[in-house]
C-alpha cells in the first residue's frame, strides 16, 4: 500500500473513490486493525459505496445493512465503527459534521482508566 | 493530543479543587483559508492583528449594548465559579465563567476604560498579545455557550455572549475554528451541515418511507420540496442520517400523517442548525436563516415547524423574525415558528393522537433539558412550557418516567458537554470531562430508579451522549429522541399488528450500566 499512501488525506480517507478495490480494502482494514474481511464485510462495503456514489448520500447505517441483506446492526457488528467502515470502503472525507455524526461504537475505556489518543 | 482520564463519577456533584492549566492544551483545529474566505473572514492571521482585534472589540461593545454591560458590570462575587460543567469536569480555573469572561474583559479594560488606559495593573487590564489570543482560542472553545452560569449571576451576565464576541473577533483577525466554519460553508454551498445534496436527501427519505411501511404497514410519506404543503419542516440534517436522530424524524412523519397535516422538507433549507450563532457572526447567522425564508416562500407553505434541535430553536424562537422576517405570508393562526413538540402536544390535547404506552414499557425514561431550549427560548403559551411540554409528551407515550435531580434540570440543566460548536473529535477530552455533572445526575436516577434511557430534543446532545455515555460505562443507545418514543407508541390508522414484532422486547432493552 506504500505507493498509494499519497492518495489518502490526513484523516485517513481515500481521496479518489475510483482508486478503490477489494484488495485495497483489505490493506486499509489491516491498517485499521481489522485483520480479515469476510463476504459480509464486502457486501457491507459495496452497499455503502453504492449509496454514497449514486447521490452523495450519507446513508443511515441501518439502510446500508438492509440494502446489503444483513442484520440491522451490521456496521457495529462487523466493523465496530461507521467512520472506519467509511475509510475501508474507500470513500472520501465526508467533512467535519459527518465525521462528528459517524459515531463510534468502539470499546471505550472504563472510568478511571487512561486513554491513549 | 494528550492522554486523558475519564473522570470518576461522584455520588453528588462536588466542587473540585482548582488545578491551574489542566486544559490549556485543549484547542480545536484552526480553519484554513479555503474555509475562512467563503464566510467573509481573512484566510489567516492578518498583519496588524492586534489593532484589528482591539478595533473589532470596540465595534462589538458599541453595537451590542448587552456585551458592554456584561463587560462593565461584573463585581467578582463568585456566584458563577462552580456553575460551569467544564470547570466541574476539568478543575481548570480558567473554566470558571468569571475567569473566562475576564480573558476578554482585561483587554476591553485596557483599551476602552479610563482606569485601564492609565492604571492597567491596578484594574487587571492587559494589552492584546499573542498569549492573550492563544488563551482566547483555547478557552473560548471550552465554553458551550450553555448559559447555566448566567442563571446564577446576580447581574445576569451572559458568558455565552462574551464567548460569541471573542469568536467573532478571532474570525475577524483570521483565526477561525475549522469545525464550525467548514460547516457554515457547507450550508451555503449545499444547504445543510452534513453536505447532503438534493438527490441524497431524496434517496434517504425514500428508504425511510420503505422502512416505516415495512415496520407498521402504513404508507407514511417523507416528502421533499413539495410545493403547496402546509408545513415546512426544518430539522437538523443529523435527523436524515444518525441514530437515534432518524427515529425522531420517523416520529415527526407519523404525527403529521396521523393528524392529516401535509408537510415537506426543503432541499434548500435542509438544516435547522445555525452555527452562525456559535461563532457570534450576525451576518452568517442571517445568511443561514434566510434560506428558511426563501424555502418557505418558494414552496408556498403556511407554517414553519422546527424539528428536535436545541440551538436551532433558540435562533428560531428568539431571532428568526428579525433575522429573516417578517413572516406575514404564513398562516397567522399558528406560532411562527413552531416546535415539533408544540405540534405534537397540541394534537395530544385535542385528542387527535392515540397511544399504546406499553410499547415503551421496556424503558424507564428520564429527560435531559437541552441548554438552548431551557435557557434561551420557550414553548407553548405558558412560562416554563419548554420544560413541561416535552415531559408531558413523554409521560403521554411512556409509563415509566423519572426526573433527574432538581439542580440538574429545567433552567439549571447541565450541558451535555458538546454544544456551542464543540462537537468535534479534536475536543474529545473536553467533551468527556464536561459531561461529568450530567453523568452524575444520570447515575443517581439509574441507581435509585432503574432508569434505562434518557430522552432529548437536540441533535448535538444526542450525538454527544452517544459518544460519551460509553466512557462512563453506559450504553451508547441509552440516549433516545423524544419523537422516537412517540413513534414507538403512536397508534396509526390502518396499521398492521405484524409490524410490532420487530420492536424491542423487555429482554432486548439497552444495557445501561
Amino acid at each position: 500500500m506504500t505507493d498509494k499512501e499519497s492518495a489518502f488525506d490526513a484523516d485517513g480517507f481515500l481521496e479518489d473513490p475510483q482508486d478503490w478495490d477489494v484488495n485495497m480494502a483489505r490493506d486499509i482494514a489491516l491498517a485499521e486493525g481489522l485483520p480479515e474481511l469476510g463476504p459480509d464485510h464486502i457486501k457491507l462495503l459495496e452497499a455503502l459505496r453504492r449509496h454514497y456514489l449514486a447521490s452523495g448520500e450519507l446513508p443511515p447505517m441501518r439502510h446500508v445493512c438492509r440494502d446489503a441483506g444483513l442484520e440491522e446492526n451490521c456496521v457495529s457488528d462487523l466493523v465496530a465503527d461507521p467512520k472506519r467502515a467509511w475509510r475501508i470502503a474507500g470513500l472520501p472525507n465526508p467533512g467535519e459534521e459527518a465525521k462528528a455524526y459517524l459515531e463510534s461504537s468502539e470499546q471505550h475505556p472504563q472510568p478511571g482508566t487512561r486513554e491513549k489518543r | 493530543m494528550a492522554d486523558f482520564e475519564t473522570p470518576k463519577l461522584d455520588d453528588i456533584t462536588t466542587i473540585p479543587t482548582v488545578k491551574s492549566g489542566t486544559m490549556e492544551h485543549s484547542s480545536p483545529y484552526v480553519a484554513k483559508p479555503v474555509i475562512q474566505e467563503p464566510l467573509g473572514f481573512p484566510g489567516e492571521l492578518v498583519d496588524d492583528w492586534e489593532n484589528v482585534a482591539v478595533a473589532k472589540l470596540g465595534e462589538l461593545s458599541n453595537k451590542y449594548r448587552a456585551l458592554r454591560v456584561y463587560l462593565d458590570s461584573c463585581v467578582k462575587c463568585g456566584a458563577c465559579t462552580d456553575k460551569c460543567h467544564y470547570y466541574l469536569g476539568t478543575s481548570d480555573p480558567k473554566n470558571m465563567p468569571v475567569a473566562r469572561q475576564d480573558l476578554l474583559r482585561k483587554v476591553y479594560r485596557r483599551y476602552y476604560t479610563l482606569a485601564g488606559k492609565w492604571f492597567p495593573k491596578l484594574v487587571g487590564a492587559t494589552d492584546m498579545t499573542k498569549e492573550v489570543l492563544d488563551d482566547w482560542y483555547s478557552y473560548y472553545h471550552q465554553c458551550s455557550q450553555c448559559r447555566r452560569c448566567s442563571v446564577f449571576c446576580p447581574y445576569g451576565i451572559d458568558t455565552a455572549e462574551i464567548s460569541m464576541a471573542a469568536r467573532d473577533i478571532m474570525d475577524a483577525v483570521g483565526k477561525g475554528q475549522k469545525y464550525c466554519n467548514e460547516i457554515i460553508g457547507k450550508v451555503f454551498k449545499i444547504g445543510n451541515n452534513l453536505g447532503l445534496p438534493e438527490p441524497a436527501l431524496r434517496d434517504t427519505l425514500e428508504d425511510l418511507e420503505e422502512e416505516v411501511e415495512e415496520e407498521c404497514g402504513v404508507p407514511v410519506k417523507f416528502p421533499l420540496d413539495q410545493k403547496g404543503a402546509d408545513v415546512l419542516l426544518v430539522t437538523p440534517s443529523a435527523d436524515f442520517f444518525a441514530e437515534p436522530h432518524i427515529d425522531g424524524l420517523i416520529g415527526y412523519g407519523k404525527v403529521f400523517h396521523q393528524a392529516g397535516i401535509s408537510w415537506t422538507v426543503s432541499s434548500h433549507a435542509s438544516e435547522a442548525a445555525n452555527f452562525g450563532m456559535f461563532i457570534g457572526s450576525y451576518e452568517n447567522m442571517r445568511k443561514v436563516s434566510m434560506r428558511i425564508r426563501e424555502a418557505a416562500l418558494d414552496l408556498g407553505v403556511k407554517r414553519i415547524v422546527f424539528g428536535e434541535c436545541g440551538h436551532a430553536w433558540r435562533v428560531a424562537y428568539s431571532f428568526l423574525n428579525t433575522l429573516a422576517g417578517p413572516f406575514d405570508f404564513l398562516d397567522p393562526k399558528y406560532p411562527v415558528p413552531q416546535h415539533i413538540c408544540e405540534v405534537t402536544h397540541d394534537l395530544i390535547q385535542k385528542g387527535v393522537l392515540k397511544f399504546d404506552k406499553s410499547q415503551n414499557d421496556h424503558m424507564v425514561l428520564t429527560y435531559h433539558d437541552s441548554c438552548n431550549v431551557a435557557r434561551a427560548s420557550r414553548m407553548g403559551s405558558k412560562p416554563g412550557g419548554q420544560f413541561t411540554i416535552p415531559r408531558d409528551i413523554i409521560k403521554t407515550v411512556c409509563n415509566n418516567y423519572v426526573d433527574m435531580a432538581a439542580d440538574s434540570i429545567h433552567d439549571a440543566t447541565y450541558c451535555c458537554g458538546g454544544g456551542g460548536g464543540l462537537l468535534t473529535d479534536d475536543l474529545m477530552e473536553l467533551r468527556v470531562r464536561g459531561a461529568k455533572p450530567r453523568m452524575e445526575a444520570v447515575k443517581q436516577v439509574v441507581d435509585a430508579h432503574g432508569v434505562t434511557n434518557m430522552a432529548a430534543i437536540c441533535a448535538i446532545c444526542k450525538s454527544q451522549f452517544t459518544k460519551v455515555f460509553p466512557y462512563y460505562g453506559y450504553g451508547m443507545d441509552m440516549i433516545v429522541s423524544v419523537h422516537q418514543l412517540v413513534s414507538n407508541a403512536i397508534i396509526m390508522d390502518g396499521a398492521q399488528d405484524g409490524g410490532d414484532e420487530d420492536r424491542e422486547t423487555a429482554e432486548d432493552a439497552p444495557q445501561s450500566a
